[in-house]
């Protein structure tokens, strides 16, 4: 940090206090900080307001400094302190007025601790208090390449002043401001009693700037500000990545896993409907992971009697499980059936012709199988009794001739837990997303927009 | 990368292949315990979603 070399100075017309002439040649007031007058910088300094009993905000910039920005040297020229009321609340905040021979005029914002640089953006871009209270929809502007959107319309009092400016401040002066905000910058579109005027501004390094300047006490920047730059440093991109892969991932295996449905252990057992009721004895042979028992109903079987049957008759054969002495197996479930027949010719079977029977590995071991009929349709088409005796009608040969499969598969996977592992990462890459979302809501957590539904 | 990284890109990958051997042994709710459970419909394993076929 250094003072401006190289200044001139003049002497307050007012109290005679020495002034340094740092702000150039657009400068059109000058604001003792002694005696708080304000002097027509075109008019050899006369006095043209005076300004008593004001109360110097407390800023780390000082008039005079000077320091880089954005590779351009700036000097502190001027200082305002704006305060605005609403509702109840109110903000102040502190402009410092900066000049730069190279690049002429600029602000330096203190907000929050956070530094706003701010210059004037010449382009043919408006936006007023009216339109936005016209408009259904925050307001956008595209320019540049940037697109912003409505934040907020605020009216700054001067409350403070000192130092040079390219206007003529006064004490009480109101500004309104309509402020539209892109990702890393906004526009402030202000509009006083005699002018309009739009600026462009952008959060700078509040350390890197306050060394330069050589400020001890650089602000502390609090909270998220409007126009802080999503930092994520990518880990919620590669989070994002790297979750939807995986998400991928667990359900190809789950399909493959749920399609490796094992292999048949042993040579089936075929029962005939006509040696039903029966016992039959299985082995649950104990190898790694669940063993599948299937049975399959013959789902048709052609009639060869006379008086066949007008519609496709079934019957269903319930299956109990039990120990080779006949006791009840308590782990079995009780309503296991399969119906024989049922199905239209031509027709694949349908679902009621397979039902299975999944053991867990520690349920290996021999089993005995009881198979009885419990039930049979249409009612019209046979009766129960015809299985039991002698067949005398096409109806009761229809499924009478019919067989249950019984087939042991074992080597099974499934794909349960993998899809449940899917669920997990389907919520991690929520949260990937919702880092920016939810750091994009406390960016526009100050903004004034309230749509009126 | 990064220790964050790191980290759950190994989580990732563990549970990942750690679910799949899981899912190689057959594990699932109907086939944990002592329980033998009934499946009906078309056969097959009767996934999550219900897929697989009777071979």
């Amino acid at each position: 940090m250094s003072l401006a070399a190289a200044t001139t100075s003049v002497n307050c017309t007012s109290c005679g206090a020495g002034l340094d002439v740092l702000g150039g040649g657009r400068v059109m007031v000058h604001i003792c900080p002694y005696c708080g007058a304000e002097l027509d910088v075109q008019d050899n300094y006369a006095v043209i307001a005076k300004f008593d009993g004001l109360k110097r905000p407390d800023s780390p910039f000082r008039i005079g400094m000077s320091g880089k920005i954005r590779g351009a040297e700036y000097t502190v020229i001027g200082m305002l302190e704006f305060r605005e009321r609403y509702r109840g609340q109110t903000w102040t905040w502190i402009d410092h007025q900066l000049y730069s021979p190279t690049h002429g005029y600029a602000w330096l914002t203190i907000e929050d601790g956070h530094l706003v640089f701010t210059r004037r953006y010449r382009r043919p871009v408006w936006l007023s208090e009216g339109q936005v209270e016209r408009a259904d929809h925050p307001p956008t502007i595209t320019i540049d390449g940037e697109r912003y959107r409505y934040y907020e319309t605020s009216t700054g009092e001067i409350t403070f002043a000192e130092g040079e400016f390219t206007w003529a401040p006064k004490i009480g002066d109101k500004t309104t401001t309509v402020t539209v905000l892109a990702d890393e910058a906004m526009l402030g579109f202000s509009e006083t009693n005699q002018e309009r005027e739009v600026y462009r501004s952008e959060l700078v390094d509040s350390a890197e700037v306050s060394a330069s300047f050589g400020v001890s006490t650089p602000p502390v920047p609090q909270g998220v500000h409007p126009m802080t730059p999503y930092q994520s440093g990518g880990n919620d991109r590669f989070m994002l990545i790297t979750s939807l892969i995986a998400l991928v991932a667990c359900i190809v295996l789950g399909f493959f896993f749920d399609n490796r449905t094992g292999t048949v252990v042993g040579d089936p057992i075929v029962l005939e409907t006509r040696q039903i009721p029966a016992a039959v004895p299985i082995t649950i042979p104990n190898v790694t992971g669940p063993v599948r028992l299937t049975f399959d109903g013959t789902p048709y079987v052609t009639p060869t009697l006379a008086n066949p049957p007008s519609i496709p008759v079934y019957a269903r054969a319930s299956i109990d499980l039990a120990h080779p002495d006949g006791r009840s197996v308590s782990e079995a479930p009780r309503r296991a059936v399969v119906t024989v027949g049922g199905q239209r010719q031509g027709a694949a079977a349908g679902s009621r012709n397979h039902t299975e029977l999944v053991f867990p590995s520690a349920m290996a071991g021999d089993y005995q199988l009881n198979l009885r009929w419990s039930g049979q349709g249409p009612t019209s088409a046979n009766t129960l009794a015809g299985f039991e005796g002698e067949i005398t009608s096409a109806s009761q040969l229809h499924f009478a001739e019919g067989n249950v499969t019984i087939r042991t598969y074992a080597g099974i996977s499934s794909g349960y837990w993998l899809y449940r592992l899917a669920i997990v990462f389907v919520i991690l890459a929520i949260i990937a997303l919702l880092g920016k979302w939810n750091f994009n809501r406390k960016r526009w957590s100050g903004s004034d927009w309230t749509s009126e539904d | 990368m990064n220790l964050f990284r790191t980290i759950f890109l190994a989580f990732t990958i563990v549970a990942v292949l750690g679910v799949s051997y899981v899912a190689y042994r057959g594990a699932a709710p109907d086939t944990s315990g002592r329980q033998v459970s009934l499946r009906t419909g078309s056969g097959g394993n009767s996934g999550f979603f219900g897929f697989g076929r009777v071979k």
